[in-house]
């Protein structure tokens, strides 16, 4: 009787929170830049699924050579990439106040092909946080709220730092419950990072 | 008896409304989106912990999460093995692959399904309708994306993803206005006819034109595929546009059958509900609000996808 309705309604619900489908996977990584100043931002490297990775092929490699030239690559940046700045380019930092806010600008976009026919992107997210008289901590999370794309950290090659060993410096991949999204069924990780006063 | 089927409504609607009625917007191609999404989370407030539901949820996410993956690699993996075996295994797997992506795609949000629900709660309609409606949609979802690929990479030479992007924006303009028009004709027919209709036709409603389950089936299907895109695209990066037609042919099979079934089970749950609902006054009060309450919400989905 009503049973069928009401589950039909639950299937369809369940179906939308749950079914939740992603389109796009992504394995990041973010590595963190120090200069004499202090932090100058984060690298980021982003590895795509085997379609999405094919599809970006199909619409930009151009010469068909299944290798990204640089103007091809300039392509992308334009065509598959650019458009992400109206979503923060998935990426939220955490200063040492605690406080977070999206990335509205990236540096230096590069598109390349890896040893499995899978697409890197790979740019450089600038922000700038001053060396202090004490530790800081600053943190970085990139995921999609839309969830058309999910993407999670390579665990072992994200805790890395660049540039010059820092004291008392860490590194560590944290879950951040209070930013959960699609109705809170999913809970993003954020690396954070911890400096020490300048070297 | 209504507070079940109002709480059936309220989970529908419930639902985060941004992904309740409308196709997913690709955020590397998507046009003009700028703005809604500029917003830098404010957390803020303290951390609240998840409910037992939404660990639920989360959970349930995650498998079917892992699952797309599995399916969207395996597809990838498939296609590379028929193109270059030749045997009629790996296309066997593909195909079966395709068609279950297909199945359980569908059931994420979009595609539809909503519409199609509302449709056949607010019509009495032939299983046959609810049938031909779900496999319609189906194949008119992956037809448009089929086209449109075609087009570009044979006769426009743009990029495809953009071209798909492009038109989706229009089409789910066009989809909301198809919709809202068919909202708008079964409320009025309930309206204006209803009454008369029932003394007539008895408690039971009537069916569906043909022209009003068309117009659900071209504004539900007519929005393009996201997840056929990526498959004919990738086809196309090996060299097997064949095998990426033949694969998302398959596809939309299985998400026909995944909006059939909604149909189907709509129509039969309706039958039984009606037959409880006819022997009391207060289940002809809620047999009447029904009627009203289902197309206003095919109205409201129509809404949706303006947004």
């Amino acid at each position: 009787m009503m049973r069928f309705l009401f589950g039909t309604c639950v299937l369809l619900a369940f179906g939308a929170h749950a079914g939740a489908h992603p389109h796009v996977w992504i394995e990041a990584r973010a590595v963190a830049r120090f200069d004499a100043q202090g932090l100058a931002g984060f690298t980021v490297e982003w590895r795509f699924d085997e379609l999405f990775s094919g599809s970006i092929l199909a619409d930009f490699d151009a010469d068909r050579d299944r290798r990204l030239s640089s103007t091809e690559s300039e392509a992308i940046r334009r065509g598959a990439f650019a458009n992400l700045g109206g979503y923060h380019y998935f990426i939220y930092l955490r200063d040492p106040g605690g406080r977070r806010s999206g990335v509205r600008q990236t540096e230096a976009f590069q598109a390349s092909l890896d040893g499995q026919g899978r697409v890197l992107y790979r740019f450089f997210v600038p922000w700038r946080v001053a060396y202090a008289s004490g530790p800081q901590s600053v943190g970085i999370a990139i995921y999609d709220e839309s969830y058309f794309v999910d993407i999670r950290f390579a665990q072992a090659e994200a805790l890395r730092t660049e540039g010059q060993p820092l004291p008392e410096s860490s590194v560590q991949l944290v879950e951040d419950p209070a930013s959960a999204y699609w109705g809170g069924t999913i809970v993003p990780k954020e690396i954070r990072f911890r400096f020490g006063s300048r070297p | 008896v209504t507070r079940v089927l109002l709480l059936g409504l309220f989970l529908l609607l419930g639902r985060p409304a941004a992904v309740g009625a409308q196709e997913a917007v690709n955020p590397f191609f998507g046009p003009g989106t700028a703005e809604p999404s500029l917003r830098a989370p404010d957390h803020s407030s303290a951390e609240s912990r998840p409910g037992a539901v939404t660990t639920i949820l989360g959970r349930w996410r995650a498998r079917t999460a892992a699952l797309q993956e599995a399916f969207t690699a395996g597809v990838a993996r498939r296609m590379r093995e028929a193109r270059t075996g030749g045997r009629i295994g790996p296309l066997l797997a593909l195909l079966l692959l395709s068609f279950a992506y297909g199945f359980l795609h569908a059931l994420g949000p979009g595609h539809g399904k909503t519409a199609v629900f509302s449709y056949f709660l607010s019509t009495r309609s032939p299983i046959l309708h609810a049938v031909a409606a779900g496999l319609g949609i189906g194949l008119l979802h992956v037809g448009v994306v089929s086209a449109l690929v075609l087009a570009g990479y044979f006769l426009l030479r743009v990029t495809m993803s953009a071209l798909v992007a492009d038109a989706t924006a229009v089409l789910r303009r066009l989809c909301a206005g198809l919709l809202m028009a068919a909202g708008a004709i079964l409320l009025a027919r309930r309206l204006f006819h209803g009454h008369a209709h029932r003394e007539a036709a008895g408690p039971s409603g009537q069916a569906g034109s043909v022209a009003s389950l068309l117009t659900l089936v071209l504004g539900a299907g007519l929005v393009p595929c996201s997840g056929a895109v990526l498959i004919l695209l990738f086809s196309l990066s090996v060299d097997s546009l064949g095998l990426g037609l033949l694969a998302v042919g398959s596809l939309s099979l299985g998400m026909g059958v995944t909006q059939s079934g909604i149909g189907v089970l709509t129509v039969l749950g309706k039958q039984r509900l009606l037959n409880r609902l006819q022997s009391s006054r207060p289940g002809s009060w809620a047999h009447a609000a029904l009627e009203i309450a289902a197309p206003a919400l095919v109205i409201v989905l129509g809404l949706l996808l303006l947004l």
